[in-house]
């Protein structure tokens, strides 16, 4: 029978615990981790050969194509298009590459110079809600494409160099203006409208 | 059998064998992700628009097999028309002086120009594309609408048929809307594009009528409206329906030479609504 008491009092007899080294748990972790690699590369690359060309494959009249061919045959009719646009306008209008077609063109896109007068003299009196009577317009010209607005700002005081800035801000925020070339800023003196800042603006349509 | 076991047992060796296969794997599953990408975003509404592009270019291609059988016989009758009266090889001045002289009489008739100073004009310049351009320069006082229809009449001095005043984003609507209704259609609205201009203006009805009996749908039927209502063939029928149609039959003055406008400058007047009109043209010639 055992002897309990001297049992639980006296020494146990169990091995002595053997010390690992960092090499043996580098061994031990790293063969499942290269293992998990080495699969995981395998499974890309039957993937990649097999599995993806299935599921990404786009038909294109009844054949599977590569999407890249997809987009180069997409480019190909898009392309294939505007040439057989180019000939049909050709056909319709023979004579638009002749110097008569580029004479006409070259009138019809001219922008209508009334228009444009008749909105820049609205947002004259409308870019400064409190003094309307600011900018005073004395002639709008076209000329090479440009367009050269001629003027002053008055009735506003010493703020008139301010006003054209500002003005010439609102112009360019004109649809169809693509630049506006600041003028140059100056103030002057009149005995009959007191302070005032004549401008001269050229305006590039888009 | 030991070689492997000292294979596996190199933790160098299995280091190596890890970093070398992640390496590889992670781009190709970057690849993975990049491709099934570009298929969702790029490769299925491509495919998804390429019925209604390949069904675009067969019509296009049908109009222009169509367009083909009279295109060579009508490009040399406006070739013809062009070299004769509106570019000639002689700058016919006295011409230019009386269209213009028609103008401000008619206009002047209606109160809505006043005075025209004398007309200047100039030593003839070459513009070097086989063209010739001789200046003419004058003012004129007019009010808003006056100013409006004498900007009007010289863009419309030059040109010859209805596709002529017609922008070209108003001549692309129109081809644009026989494409969805009728492709056969597009030799119905050729032949209006190569109508002349004045006969056009002077009686417009039986012209749009007969298109309108080709084209019908309500797509083309709201762009044949905008490009007639709102475009210079407005302009032209105010002019030529008026007193300046038969006023020009009689004298002879229709084709017009080409005028091109070089500067135009509007100076408000010393009365309401009044414009003076400063206008530089070139009046245009062949030197060949």
């Amino acid at each position: 029978m055992t002897d309990i008491p001297t049992a639980m009092t006296g020494k146990l007899n169990l091995p002595t615990p053997v010390s690992v080294g960092p090499r043996e748990v580098l061994k031990r972790v790293l063969f499942p981790f290269a293992l998990f690699s080495v699969v995981l590369l395998s499974l890309l690359v039957l993937s990649w050969y097999l599995l993806l060309p299935r599921f990404t494959r786009v038909a294109l009249h009844g054949v599977p194509q590569d999407p890249s061919h997809l987009q180069t045959y997409v480019e190909g009719v898009q392309a294939e298009t505007k040439k057989m646009e180019d000939k049909r306008l050709a056909l319709i209008f023979p004579l638009d590459h002749s110097s008569f077609g580029d004479l006409v063109q070259e009138k019809m896109s001219q922008p209508s110079l009334l228009a444009f007068y008749e909105q820049l003299k609205n947002v004259a009196t409308t870019f400064l809600p409190e003094q309307s009577q600011a900018v005073f317009v004395q002639s709008i010209s076209y000329e090479n494409d440009v367009v050269q607005l001629k003027g002053d700002v008055r009735n506003v005081g010493l703020q008139s160099m301010a006003v054209v800035a500002q003005f010439v801000e609102a112009v360019r925020a004109m649809p169809g203006v693509k630049r506006v070339d600041f003028p140059s800023f100056t103030r002057e003196r009149d005995e009959n409208i007191g302070f005032h800042s004549p401008f001269v603006i050229q305006i590039h349509f888009s | 059998m030991r070689f492997f076991r000292s294979f596996i047992g190199s933790p160098l060796v299995l280091g190596f064998v890890s970093m070398f296969s992640l390496s590889v794997a992670v781009p190709l599953l970057a690849a993975h992700i990049e491709e099934v990408r570009t298929v969702r975003e790029t490769a299925l509404p491509l495919l998804a628009s390429l019925p209604s592009l390949e069904r675009r270019l067969a019509l296009i291609k049908e109009q222009v097999e169509v367009t083909e059988l009279d295109a060579a016989l009508k490009t040399g009758s406006q070739l013809e028309r062009v070299r004769v009266s509106v570019l000639p090889t002689e700058a016919d001045v006295p011409k230019a002086l009386a269209t213009l002289e028609l103008l401000r009489s008619t206009l002047e008739s209606e109160g809505a120009v006043g005075s025209l100073s004398p007309i200047e004009v100039g030593k003839e310049k070459p513009r070097g594309d086989g063209l010739a351009a001789v200046p003419l320069t004058f003012q004129l006082s007019a009010r808003s609408a006056g100013l409006r229809r004498v900007l009007a009449f010289v863009r419309l001095a030059g040109l010859v048929t209805v596709g002529d005043a017609l922008t070209a984003s108003e001549k692309n609507a129109l081809i644009r809307a026989t494409e969805e209704e009728n492709p056969s259609g597009i030799v119905m609205l050729e032949q209006f594009f190569s109508t002349d201009l004045f006969s056009y203006a002077a009686e417009p009805r039986p012209v749009e009528e007969q298109l309108k009996r080709s084209l019908q749908s309500e797509g083309f039927l709201t762009a044949f409206q905008q490009a007639t209502e709102t475009s210079l063939l407005k302009d032209a029928k105010d002019f030529f329906q008026g007193p300046m149609g038969p006023a020009m039959t009689r004298t002879h003055l229709w084709p017009m030479e080409f005028l091109a406008i070089d500067r135009m400058e509007i100076a408000p007047g010393s009365a309401t609504d009044w414009y003076r009109l400063t206008l530089q043209l070139s009046l245009m010639r062949r030197t060949s």
